[in-house]
């Protein structure tokens, strides 16, 4: 016969409010969470404690003050004015290091290329029948 | 970090104008109101979310990408309040609260950002001693919870985006996070006369 999970000891008056924020907040687990409904539905002073906790937390998410409405060019101002105009000046063209060394490389590679294949064949066409060693018949 | 987040962190690099125009435009009420409840003077507040926007320009070489940009500001902005709520209290010019009476909303003509709808005048009034209410229960927060709030209930930050920026585990952002809620429920609680006694 199936048995259903332990339920969670009742809480208390000051366990109910330590978890005021957790359950608001929806960041407690599902037992938790029912063990604090219960506890509310049940007793009307945590109820409305839980009911004033929620309005100032509410109350919080309603302090919005806009920035004022030229800040963006003061900002922009003051930038401007720190680095003398500098800090939204081009930066200028960056040397292509790497494209230069990928070049480099190649020419070098070529150059390699050139000298090592093309060497034997120099040989090649200077052939002469190796000298005879000196004091040899002719 | 997105595409986009991508896409605009090679441009900023680039110092392109329009990509650093673009990021104070996204970001300025954001990082202008956690700023001004932090601090509690417009004036002083103006002052500094300007410094951040600079700061985050200045810096932008030094931001690797392992977090999302809005949380590597929003970390700007935080220490920047620190450093300048320090240097205030130094100067003793720190005032206990926020400047005057809210002047939220008065941009957009009286209308809170999060209604739908045009509440009646005595609503409206109600709200704004509320308002008021809650803002001076914030400035009577320590620096560490003022800015928990901030940047969960009022900036609407998950609570992960908190532990990036603040540095805390999730378990001492939370904890420090009910903390400040209840004291705020009490002030307002204690100034309503809805305390328990």
């Amino acid at each position: 016969m199936p048995t259903s999970p332990p339920q969670p000891p009742p809480l208390d008056h000051a366990q109910v409010q330590e978890l005021f924020s957790d359950f608001r907040d929806g960041s407690l687990d599902p037992a938790r969470t029912e063990a604090v409904r219960t506890h509310l539905h049940g007793c009307a002073s945590c109820r409305k404690e839980y009911m004033a906790f929620a309005d100032t937390v509410s109350s919080l998410m309603k302090l919005k003050t806009p920035a004022p409405p030229d800040f963006v060019e003061t900002v922009q101002g003051a930038i401007r004015r720190r680095s003398r105009g500098r800090f939204f000046a081009r930066k200028p063209p960056r040397f292509p290091l790497e494209l230069v060394s990928l070049i480099t490389l190649m020419i070098m590679l070529v150059v390699y290329l050139f000298l090592t294949i093309g060497e034997p064949k120099k040989v090649r066409e200077g052939t002469s029948p190796p000298k005879a060693p000196p004091g040899a018949p002719r | 970090m997105t595409l986009r987040e991508r896409a605009l962190l090679a441009r900023l690099r680039e110092r392109d104008e329009t990509a650093f125009t673009e990021v104070v435009r996204d970001y300025q009420n954001r990082v202008f109101n956690l700023v001004y409840r932090m601090i509690g003077s417009r004036e002083e507040a103006e002052d500094l979310a300007q410094e951040v926007f600079v700061t985050v320009f200045k810096s932008i070489e030094q931001f690797r990408g392992d977090s999302k940009f809005s949380t590597w500001l929003y970390r700007i902005a935080a220490n920047h309040c620190k450093n300048r709520i320090k240097y205030l209290s130094r100067r003793h010019t720190a005032s206990g609260g926020l400047d005057g009476v809210p002047e939220q909303n008065l941009a957009d003509g009286g209308r809170a950002p999060l209604s739908g709808h045009v509440d009646a005048p005595d609503a409206i009034l109600e709200g704004r001693e509320i308002e008021k209410l809650v803002q001076q229960a914030i400035a009577a927060l320590d620096d560490e919870h003022r800015l928990l709030v901030l940047l969960r209930d009022v900036e609407e930050l998950s609570y992960q985006e908190i532990v990036d920026i603040t540095g805390l585990n999730e378990g001492t952002v939370k904890s420090r996070l009910h903390r400040a809620r209840m004291q705020i429920k009490e002030y307002i609680d204690r100034h309503t006369g809805k305390g328990k006694g």
